[in-house]
């Protein structure tokens, strides 16, 4: 079943040409690779995604809707979730808080129910808290719940980052580069994270990253982006040996 | 016709003075991409500093004029070093409260010093006006655009042709890479700090005569917000939005009430804000994610 | 609770001791942090630079002002009325705020500040221009407001009302919508965060706190002018933030201890604490941005680290 389609996607900024008709299908459950050379359009697509930015031609369908009617803020509400190139944590917040953020599209409550503690904030109020707690135990970040986001080392950001995507509980998550800069042995845990975290909550993924072994391990499938067109989709073992991807990407490695 | 020609050349001469201190605002904001909310007070003090020179201490004209431009160019140069150094990373909010507080202290000083009365600087040039083409115009509004034009011309040559003229447009787009290409970062925002100063030194100067000398005339600069926010932080289009925030504002002034002529500014402010932020002139900008 | 009651107990003993002077003065700092609580919640909080705040303070007593002598309706309706024609006049001025940030949002409430002091120096039929207005004594009901220890317990229950509603909208999904705007806007959005809407709440919470806090202080003055609702007001406005600390629920009090008592020690002329207060916000923004309520959370979490482990978790679970 189809839960995300691209259909010939294009982004201009100005003069300069982004994305260029780009397409390709996610089926639910799936995890999909995207890679390219930097600048090739892989985060513009995300930004896409998440209405971000407005494509200039294109359509997309997501659960066998329109998206693009859908403002920035209200993609959380329909499942999707991400992570950020930057990271992006707010780092003014204390990192349960940061979490707690991830799960805001599911909260009832309003501006009125807050500010006079109505009957049910609270409930919603302890029972997002513990779920938020329990998520930050599941990354093995518990033990800095209090903290300042900004104080976290470079890699548990990357991690805050991913553990506020999840709590949102979404149905397509979109991982910008969330290997980043990660040792031999996280990349590994990360990818089974990953994994157990499709296992577990039926999501869809689709990862833009640079790390290889980590995307060729990850990924069901493999969308290859060069210059904001898509030069090849198909599986791990058929794109290490697609000659034109080669040449674009791997070759200059 | 002959009123129109009338608000003409008042639009012009006051278009100066606001071009004058907008291109100051924006020399600052280039370089060190910090808007300078103390420019207003940096113009008075100019005006203050010019009549103890020449009415106190006694100085002769030029010497005085002169030497406060000098003056108020090495205080802006103090401020950067002393507050804008300091704040180099810190928020936005932070730089932007600073050089707040930093006119507020500059104007109560002015007032602990001087006393709240107003001054009234005695005219340097004579005063008879001068009939052209069936205009009045006082010499010394030619004063004013004669100096303005030389002046801006002189700026523009600078910055257009020297090294350091054009590091100091281009420091505050790309910090890490000026401070690669061999730019000192530093002497840039000191140089642009001090630059602002002599500039708004220059335009309390011009307006003294025309105007009253009192701790608040600093206001004035308000109208070269208007005129940096239609011309998008830009160094001509800051000179044009100058011209226009004048012609506006007196168009306002003689055809509706005189009560909103000041008015018109911020209404110029709010709307362009509104309808384009980058100013008039400018195309848009866009971070990426 | 218990705490509540016991106080309100021990200050219902010695207010009536206290002399009129000090409890004007305590009168005139509750009122103020009301107003930095409100400014709190939209720079503190949201991030969002706001040098309209005076113009807040002046439009909330006028209105109030105005219903009360000219509709004739009594204080605590004209205080809610107030409020909530400020709040609305907030989400005016937060409109400009959505698509600005930084120095052209400075710009753009400051040049609306000075915009409305020049309509309520303007607008004669209305404002009464530079003539001012006068506000008569009040009464809540049969009880007359005719002293300063009367008019006490009005502001005190409301700025309390005011603090706690405050405190709950920072600690709970809206709160941390503010400062998921500030610190990250994109991605805000990203988690449903509609940072248009969160922007305009929090431009007109800080209006309905400026206009409460207006009215009380037409209450507590007796005249209004339009002269006291300016730029200066919104640099003392900014100096409670500053000095007080920002993003703290503490903060805006101190501020307003700080902003009121500092002149009563510092005997002298009005420029005199004019530029000291312009010395101290720069002073403070330069070497303690974090404000008092920041030092002193500092001191708290360094406490915090220093203990042993199974004494801190003791510590921070405590409410």
């Amino acid at each position: 079943m189809t839960i995300l389609e691209l259909d010939s996607i294009s982004v201009a900024f100005g003069g300069l040409q982004a994305v260029d008709g780009v397409s390709f299908k996610m089926a639910k459950g799936e995890i999909v690779g995207l890679i390219g050379p930097n600048g090739a359009g892989k985060t513009t697509i995300l930004n896409v995604i998440t209405r971000v930015y407005a494509p200039s031609n294109g359509r997309i369908t997501y659960q066998g809707e329109d998206l693009l009617r859908y403002r920035p803020d209200q993609i959380a509400a329909l499942g999707i979730s991400r992570t950020f190139q930057n990271i992006e944590v707010f780092s003014g917040m204390a990192v349960v808080d940061n979490v707690l953020v991830g799960a805001h599209s599911s909260r009832r409550a309003g501006l009125a129910s807050a500010a006079l503690r109505l009957p049910g904030f609270g409930v919603e109020e302890a029972e997002q808290r513990r779920a938020a707690l329990s998520r930050l135990d599941r990354l093995g970040l518990s033990a800095l719940a209090t903290a300042k986001a900004r104080d976290l080392s470079y890699g548990q950001q990357r991690l805050l980052d991913l553990a506020r995507a999840l709590s949102a509980r979404p149905k397509l998550l979109l991982l910008d580069e969330p290997a980043s800069g990660f040792s031999t042995r996280e990349v590994e845990n990360l990818r089974e994270l990953l994994l157990g975290v499709r296992e577990e909550f039926e999501v869809t993924i689709l990862v833009v990253e640079h790390v290889m072994p980590m995307v060729m391990a990850l990924s069901d499938r493999i969308v290859v982006l060069n210059y904001g067109r898509r030069i090849a989709d198909g599986t791990p073992r058929e794109i290490r040996s697609n000659a034109e991807v080669i040449q674009a990407y791997l070759g200059a490695d | 016709m002959e009123l129109f020609l009338q608000i003409l050349v008042q639009s012009i001469t006051h278009g100066s003075i606001y071009a004058l201190i907008g291109v100051g605002l924006v020399l600052i904001f280039r370089a060190t991409d910090l808007i300078n909310f103390a420019q207003g007070q940096l113009v008075m003090i100019g005006a203050y500093i010019s009549i103890t020179l020449s009415v106190s201490v006694g100085l002769p004209v030029v010497l005085s004029f002169i030497l406060t431009l000098l003056i108020v160019a090495v205080i802006g140069a103090a401020i950067e070093y002393s507050v804008c150094r300091r704040l180099m990373r810190a928020p936005i909010m932070n730089t932007i409260i600073a050089t707040f507080a930093l006119g507020v202290i500059l104007q109560n000083a002015v007032i602990l010093i001087y006393g709240p009365e107003v001054y009234s600087m005695p005219s340097y040039l004579p005063s008879h006006p001068i009939a052209l083409g069936g205009v009045i115009v006082s010499v010394q509004s030619m004063f004013i655009v004669g100096v303005t034009i030389i002046v801006m011309i002189s700026l523009f040559l600078f910055l257009g042709r020297t090294k350091q003229g054009r590091a100091m447009q281009g420091a505050a787009e790309n910090r890490v890479a000026a401070a690669l290409m061999g730019i000192s970062v530093k002497r840039v925002f000191a140089r642009s700090w001090m630059l602002s100063g002599f500039l708004s030194a220059l335009a309390g100067q011009l307006l003294a005569p025309v105007l009253l000398v009192e701790p608040n005339m600093g206001i004035i600069a308000i109208k070269s917000f208007s005129a940096a926010i239609i011309g998008g932080f830009g160094l001509p289009a800051t000179v044009v939005g100058g011209y226009l925030v004048s012609l506006l504002e007196n168009l306002v002034g003689v055809y509706l009430t005189v009560a909103l002529k000041d008015a018109a500014a911020f209404l110029v402010i709010v709307l362009v804000l509104l309808a384009k932020p980058e100013g008039l002139f400018t195309r848009q900008i866009r971070r990426r994610v | 609770m218990a705490a509540a009651v016991v106080s309100l107990g021990v200050l219902a003993l010695i207010i009536p001791t206290l002399a009129d002077y000090t409890i004007y003065i305590l009168n005139i700092i509750m009122i103020y942090s009301i107003l930095a609580m409100g400014l709190n919640l939209v720079m503190g909080y949201a991030g969002q630079i706001s040098l309209v705040n005076g113009a807040f303070f002046g439009i909330g007593a006028y209105a109030s002002t105005l219903c009360v002598t000219a509709v004739g309706f009594s204080i605590v309706p004209s205080m809610l009325i107030a409020g909530i024609f400020t709040a609305m006049c907030g989400v005016v001025i937060g409109f400009p705020a959505l698509r600005l940030s930084g120095h052209y949002l400075a710009m753009a409430t400051l040049a609306a500040n000075q915009a409305i002091q020049l309509v309520l120096t303007h607008w004669h039929s209305v404002t009464q221009g530079m003539h001012g207005l006068n506000h008569p004594t009040v009464s809540i009901y049969r009880w007359e407001l005719t002293s300063n220890h009367r008019t006490f317990w009005l502001i005190l229950a409301v700025t309390s009302a005011l603090f706690v509603i405050s405190h709950n909208i920072v600690n709970s999904h809206v709160g941390r919508g503010f400062t998921a705007v500030r610190d990250s806007e994109i991605a805000a959005e990203v988690f449903g965060i509609r940072r248009s809407m969160y922007k305009t709440l929090a431009f007109s919470l800080s209006g309905m706190y400026g206009g409460v806090a207006g009215s009380l202080y037409a209450v507590v003055v007796g005249y209004i002018h339009p002269s006291s609702f300016g730029l200066l007001e919104a640099v003392n406005h900014l100096a409670m933030l500053v000095l007080g600390g920002m993003g703290t629920l503490t903060g805006p009090i101190f501020g307003a201890v700080i902003l009121i008592v500092l002149p009563e020690l510092i005997t002298g002329l009005a420029g005199f604490r004019a530029l000291v207060t312009g010395v101290l916000i720069l002073l403070f923004i330069i070497f303690v941005p974090q404000g008092v309520a920041g030092v002193l959370r500092q001191l708290v979490e360094t406490r915090l680290a220093r203990m042993p482990p199974s004494e801190r978790k003791a510590e921070e679970e405590r409410p």
